[in-house]
């Protein structure tokens, strides 16, 4: 066609391209209809003119990348045509993010720069999609986050904003390792005792879960120091593993308990959850005074009565600890069945309760490990 | 944020800005959320925001809580804190006195509860069948204590305004048993929950409040020091239904009830799985 021949020919059949150059310095060529998509390119040409010529093009925030660029365009040219179904766009942007977790990132960022939401929405619900239901653990692995928080700060204690005896317990647990973390900052030198007194606490606290007549100062009979030291040995990876596995009805947070533990972390399924079994029993006592220091001498009468009662207890939890675990992170207003019922014979439970807190074997438990420490954020949950 | 770690494994987040990795969290739970603050400084710092936890708590929370008797104290907290607050702690509201509200813990749905002096008790007035008595352990002033009656009718109101919308609601009567009962467990009590001015979502059973030793109860402990036995369930679609009612009844003239506590009737949201 000669040139003249051109100019008939209707504006409506001829293309504008708009010019659009990344942060690394390459220029391409866009339809413009296609780039207008995005609310930031359209104010670029409309407002400022840019972007009619190379030499005028429209310069992209630096999150833009090439590649980036190619994905906005793809999505923003199936996007713009007006006559699509909604079935068919949803089905597009099914397909459309399914990619993988760091370009999912880099998209989300480079959609926002542009200030183009429904794709920022379209990025952000798939990834959250993805933090749904992980522990932290499995989120920092994820998106290749430090671990960065210092147990100081994952052991804030909960705003007890409640009467939940188990958060005000829990508090009492955290206010006590705290002072215990700061202690052995403190002194340096006796660590290794304290740690050898934490070893024999969890051995404590385990034969009495066990119904095993341990004697609650903490004397370690020889099949508990076994017990402790086969724990010992897997490797720290294995002990995550089988923690994060523990509980697994979104109850993730519990199954950090023993995560990143060292010595003190338990290896076994079984020592794992029924540590979270005495946490969890603790959560129902009420601990009114924090400062109320642990009875250091129980008459042998009033000890039976205890031990008798966390047989019991230990008993009646580690029957139900899959569901019991779903209702402790519910906490609250579901329908959990409470194991101390507070009726008629209230004030007594309590006062037997009180006791049973008191004893050696709370005060083992509070002192025992590190790694038992939940995050706060993970208990109310 | 961006600073390497394993020498190279560098997050993949980072790229992302604030406002970004806000949206994500809060189109997560509020279980997530409280998870999220423990994976890293750059999570828990956006994971602990009032941008996030905001989404998480009904519009016009600021509404019904200026409303309630703990308001000067709940407005100073973050939207975190006030949010766990609330599923725990249910705030009074003023004007009523007989009404508290409170948040479901996984969702951050609306949950109110009408206390006894708010419910419409037959025979409540007459102190020879019922009588009205402070008890430390109720969230409300009054509880009422029934003697003795013929006629038990306790019907309870609420506006489907108030309740969430889009949500699966089951009402429950919060009771304690008295020493002394009797009269609940050879007859059925008819229980009901439909809204006030039609038909629409009538559910109806009839359940025997105290069944003999050995059988199945059909009330469960709160952990609060309170039974519950549920009343029905209704689906509150867009809140203009206007009033849910709900009833329980046991009016066979030849039997004499004894012997309940009542605190008042909670409604809160259920998840049917």
């Amino acid at each position: 066609m000669s040139e003249v021949d051109m100019a008939v020919i209707k504006p409506e059949m001829m293309k504008s391209y708009i010019w659009l150059q990344t942060a690394d310095g390459s220029i391409q060529q866009v339809e413009q209809e296609v780039a207008m998509f995005c609310p930031m390119i359209c104010h670029e040409i409309i407002q400022k003119g840019m972007g009619s010529s190379k030499n005028y093009a429209i310069s992209l925030p630096q999150r833009v990348s090439p590649a980036m660029l190619s994905l906005i365009l793809d999505y923003c040219r199936f996007h713009q045509v007006p006559g699509r179904s909604n079935k068919e766009r949803k089905s597009f942007d099914e397909k459309f993010i399914r990619m993988d977790t760091k370009r999912l990132c880099e998209l989300t960022s480079a959609a926002d720069s542009l200030q183009l939401k429904p794709l920022v929405d379209l990025t952000s619900r798939a990834l959250a999609r993805i933090i749904e239901g992980k522990t932290p653990e499995e989120i920092r692995e994820i998106f290749h986050l430090p671990d960065d928080l210092t147990e100081e700060e994952k052991l804030e204690p909960l705003k007890n904003t409640t009467d939940d005896p188990r958060i005000r317990l829990l508090n009492r647990l955290y206010a006590k390792k705290r002072k215990e973390l700061k202690e052995r900052q403190k002194q340096k030198n006796i660590e290794v005792e304290e740690e050898r007194v934490d070893e024999r606490s969890v051995d404590d606290l385990l034969s009495f879960i066990n119904g095993e007549n341990a004697d609650s100062k903490g004397v370690a009979t020889s099949k508990n120091k076994k017990k402790n030291r086969r724990r010992k040995d897997p490797q720290k990876s294995t002990s995550i593993d089988h923690a994060t596995e523990s509980p697994k009805k979104g109850s993730n947070g519990l199954g950090c308990l023993g995560t990143g533990g060292d010595n003190e972390s338990h290896s076994t399924l079984s020592e794992t959850s029924k540590l979270q079994d005495v946490e969890d029993d603790i959560f129902y006592h009420k601990v009114e005074l924090d400062d109320v220091d642990i009875d250091d001498e129980i008459d042998p009468a009033l000890k039976e009565e205890i031990d008798r009662e966390v047989e019991d207890f230990a008993r009646r939890l580690n029957s139900d600890w899959p569901e019991r675990m779903q209702e402790l992170l519910s906490l609250g207003q579901e329908k959990s069945p409470v194991h101390f019922s507070i009726n008629g014979n209230g004030s007594l439970r309590k006062h037997q309760r009180d006791r049973w807190l008191r004893s050696e074997v709370t005060e083992s438990m509070l002192l025992g490990g590190d790694e038992q420490m939940k995050s706060k954020n993970e208990i109310q949950w | 944020m961006t600073t390497p770690v394993d020498g190279g494994a560098r997050d993949i987040i980072s790229c992302l800005p604030a406002e970004c990795l806000a949206q994500i969290i809060s189109l997560t739970s509020p279980a997530d959320t409280c998870r999220s603050a423990a994976v890293s400084h750059s999570f828990q710092s956006i994971a602990d925001s009032d941008d996030v936890w905001k989404s998480f708590l009904p519009s016009d929370h600021e509404d019904i809580l200026s409303g309630t008797t703990s308001w000067p104290e709940l407005s100073a907290l973050s939207k975190k804190e006030l949010y766990l607050r609330l599923c725990d702690n249910p705030a009074i509201i003023k004007s009523n006195q007989n009404m508290s509200f409170a948040l479901e813990r996984q969702s951050g749905k609306k949950c109110y509860m009408v206390g006894a002096r708010g419910l419409a008790i037959v025979w409540g007035d007459t102190p020879t069948y019922w009588t009205w008595t402070n008890l430390p352990e109720s969230r409300f002033r009054e509880v009422a204590e029934l003697r003795y009656v013929w006629w038990f009718d306790i019907k309870g109101r609420i506006g489907t305004r108030m309740l969430s919308p889009a949500t699966n609601y089951a009402a429950y009567m919060v009771f304690k048993f008295a020493r002394n009962r009797k009269g609940f467990s050879h007859k059925a009590m008819d229980l009901r929950v439909h809204l006030e001015d039609s038909i629409a979502g009538q559910g109806r059973k009839l359940v025997i409040l105290d069944p003999a030793d050995g059988l199945p109860k059909p009330y469960q402990e709160r952990g609060d020091g309170w039974l519950e036995i549920e009343i029905g369930e209704f689906f509150n679609d867009t809140g203009d239904d206007g009033t849910l009612l709900c009833s329980l009844m046991e009016t066979d003239g030849r039997f004499s009830k004894v012997g309940l506590i009542v605190e008042g009737i909670e409604f809160r949201p259920k998840n049917n799985i």
